[in-house]
């Protein structure tokens, strides 16, 4: 399975957190840009970027199902193609309860990394029972 | 020279920042194309606020001695590179004229000051940035206090700044009568909302390192010093009462502000000094605040009746004037929060570098950077709250601005301004926290064309203040440029290695200080060790129900919420809250901390 990296942006510490945590420490991050160097202020946001397997597509979306409980989400993903240059895209969901993995969650994460849907929906479900 | 405004593109604006030189700050929430009407109208959006308390906290303590303090460190760095780039545009001149003259005349004419220079500029920026990166977790756990904990109960004996300013945009024209009430409502649904939660769950994620950022070690070191005022005095529970103190106490301190720019500190020295002297501060905070609170609150009132009574002079200069005669120094001793030796000589290397940088002198050699030096010292006065291009109009006496949604406003033109027809500019709203008022101003190109302002404040001094002012925009570029060209100057690749070695050494010591200062000794290095790379939320073993549990709990309490609504809030959000707060009691407990809703009217979190 050919798989590219991708690179989550805009994301929070404790998001951050989450994921690190879930991915393993294999995952690099960057901050946000300041306007000027040595400024203080708010929290910076971070992009974190790993290199996608399986189980990372699993876990990537067992945690955007997790996100979408409280509200809706629109997360900014860049997917780095085989030339070496990035493509962004939006992984946008309505707000949902259930953690179970929908179609537009399911078709957003293919489309996204090339892969099927059932590939993802297989991927998603083993990991939601690994954590059972 | 260039003053970098027409050569350097600005970085992406996404996060919400002061810079500690020009005091410019950037609110990423507030779009004032968006926001403008509801702004005028005295409507700050809610999603704001947490920035709005953030950003104003910064830009009020870079206006004391320790934020002035630490603006010169960069300036001084900024003139030496200025007289360097003339010193070596004369020499090269010089050496063309003679080129047929022996090596050894052109030797002669080998200036020994261009190294002094360079090593000035190299010396002054290594030591603002140690300066700069020493104070970041203390600079930042004031912000963070301001911003999560906040709250201006009735009868409280102070309010800070940005708080009164929140209260001042939220409200609109919402009757004095009810404007508390009413206002600790707005804040209350604020802190409870999903924008909130979401940036305390971010600073509890935080790494609890100082190389890898300063909030969480600032904000827990904090709390700490609070909970022990706090039991030393009970009038220091008011968060309001304890942010004022603490500030006076970090930002007011003048052996501080004397470390940062005493020449003769080496500059390997500066850094663990400054940090030693903060320990100390912060150790000593707790004890005698009986005595040093009613000096505060004596000297607060003697400045507020002051300014009112100096209506042509702004108390900044007064206060300038006051720290310059040595005779009344003693106004300022007698507030304990600086022995009179360190007073004075606080004092002295405060007006001595001012005085350095904004007159023609030896130092600045001429006119041009005293100017801009002045500009800037000038300009750090005013907090910049947003920033949109307008199309404006002027028939010389007035400017018409159109906005976006097709709206007219009108304000004063400023003296000299010509009429034009319709063209685009800018317009900003800026405040002043330490003269009381807020003004809207229209820019085209880079002057000023117009004002209307809100205070009572005299409108010469507010058009004297605005003279040379520049846009939102503009003194972000020249200020990135400034800073480019300055370090640029050296051209030193070993001073970006020497930087990097020094901040490790830094860090170390920092680490060592505020662990110190944030956990008892009996806890040794355990909590400590086990927040390394996502603060609490690792210390809680990365449990997502626990973590935000306490975080509710911690909101909760900022807003005076009871423990049973706390306990609702929890079980509103992850589905029960069965034995969460037991077990956070429980691992609070073993961090000698206080997370306890059992009372019934006063829930405890301390953190």
């Amino acid at each position: 399975m050919d798989l590219p990296a991708i690179r989550i942006n805009g994301l929070g510490a404790y998001q951050v957190a989450q994921l690190k945590h879930s991915f393993g420490d294999s995952v690099t991050t960057t901050e946000s840009s300041t306007v000027i160097q040595g400024a203080h202020g708010e929290m910076a946001t971070l992009s974190l970027l790993v290199a996608l397997s399986p189980a990372i597509i699993g876990t990537l979306g067992v945690w955007l199902a997790k996100s979408r409980k409280r509200e809706d989400i629109d997360f900014e993903f860049e997917t780095r193609r085989p030339d070496g240059t990035w493509e962004k895209t939006h992984i946008k969901l309505a707000k949902k309860e259930s953690m179970q993995p929908d179609a537009s969650l399911v078709s957003q994460l293919a489309k996204m990394t090339g892969q099927s849907a059932d590939a993802i929906k297989q991927a998603i479900e083993q990991q939601l029972a690994s954590k059972q | 020279m260039t003053d970098g405004s027409e050569q350097t593109p600005l970085p992406e604006w996404i996060r919400s920042t002061t810079d500690p030189v020009s005091n410019f700050s950037f609110i990423a929430s507030i779009d004032l194309t968006r926001d403008l009407r509801s702004i005028l109208t005295g409507i700050l959006p809610g999603q704001a606020i947490p920035t709005f308390l953030h950003e104003a906290m910064h830009h009020w303590g870079f206006t004391s001695a320790v934020g002035t303090g630490l603006a010169l460190l960069q300036l001084r760095a900024r003139t030496a590179a200025y007289k360097l780039h003339k010193v070596s545009a004369n020499r090269h001149r010089a050496v063309l004229k003679i080129k047929r003259v022996n090596q050894k005349a052109r030797d002669l004419l080998q200036p020994h000051d261009e190294r002094l220079l360079v090593r000035s500029v190299a010396a002054n920026l290594l030591r603002y940035d140690l300066a700069n990166n020493a104070l970041a977790p203390l600079v930042e756990g004031i912000a963070l206090i301001s911003e999560f904990d906040t709250f201006n109960q009735d009868g409280s004996e102070t309010t800070t700044m940005p708080l009164w300013w929140a209260q001042l945009f939220t409200l609109g024209d919402v009757p004095a009568s009810i404007r508390s009430r009413a206002f600790l409502a707005e804040l209350t649904s604020a802190r409870l909302g999903e924008n909130f939660i979401k940036r305390k769950l971010d600073l509890f994620s935080q790494p609890l390192a100082s190389a890898s950022g300063p909030y969480l070690i600032g904000y827990l070191c904090l709390r700490r010093v609070w909970k022990q005022c706090a039991v030393a005095d009970a009038r220091f529970k008011d968060p309001e009462v304890f942010l004022t103190y603490t500030s006076f106490m970090i930002f007011g301190d003048l052996e501080l502000t004397r470390i940062l720019l005493d020449p003769s500190i080496p500059v390997y020295q500066v850094a663990g000094r400054a940090l030693r002297r903060m320990h100390e501060r912060l150790t000593n905070l707790p004890t005698d605040l009986e005595n040093k609170w009613s000096h505060l609150i004596d000297e607060r009132s003697r400045h507020a009746s002051l300014a009112r009574d100096q209506k042509t002079q702004s108390v900044k200069e007064q206060l300038l004037k006051e720290m310059n005669a040595p005779p009344e120094v003693t106004d300022i001793d007698a507030l304990r929060f600086n022995t009179r030796h360190e007073a004075i000589q606080g004092s002295l290397a405060i007006s001595a570098a001012l005085k350095e940088l904004t007159t023609v002198n030896d130092f600045t050699a001429d006119e041009v950077i005293a100017f801009l030096n002045s500009r800037t010292i000038k300009g750090r006065e005013l907090l910049r709250i947003g920033s949109a291009e307008a199309d404006l109009r002027s028939d010389g006496k007035c400017i018409t601005i159109y906005d976006m949604h097709g709206s007219e406003y009108r304000m004063a033109a400023t003296s000299g301004t010509v009429a034009f027809d319709r063209r685009s500019g800018r317009i900003e709203l800026l405040i002043s926290m330490a003269r009381n008022f807020r003004v809207l101003v229209a820019f085209v190109d880079q002057n000023v064309v117009g004002t209307t302002f809100w205070g009572k404040v005299p409108a010469a001094q507010i058009e004297a203040l605005l003279s040379d002012a520049r846009s939102q925009r503009d003194l972000a570029q020249y200020e990135v440029g400034m800073r480019q060209w300055t370090s640029q100057i050296v051209q030193d690749e070993e001073l970006d290695v020497t930087i990097r070695r020094a901040r490790q050494r830094l860090w170390r010591i920092a680490d060592r200080v505020f662990h110190e200062l944030t956990f008892p000794s009996h806890l040794q290095s355990t909590p400590w060790e086990r927040m390394q790379k996502a603060g609490i939320f690792e210390f809680l073993e990365y449990d997502e129900d626990l973590l935000e549990a306490l975080a509710l709990t911690s909101l909760g309490c900022s807003t005076r919420l009871n423990p049973v609504s706390i306990r609702q809030l929890v079980t509103d959000r992850l589905g029960h809250a069965s034995d969460l707060f037991s077990r956070l009691a429980e691992i609070m407990c073993s961090l000698d901390l206080e997370c306890n809703l059992t009372d019934h009217e006063h829930p405890t979190c301390d953190i």
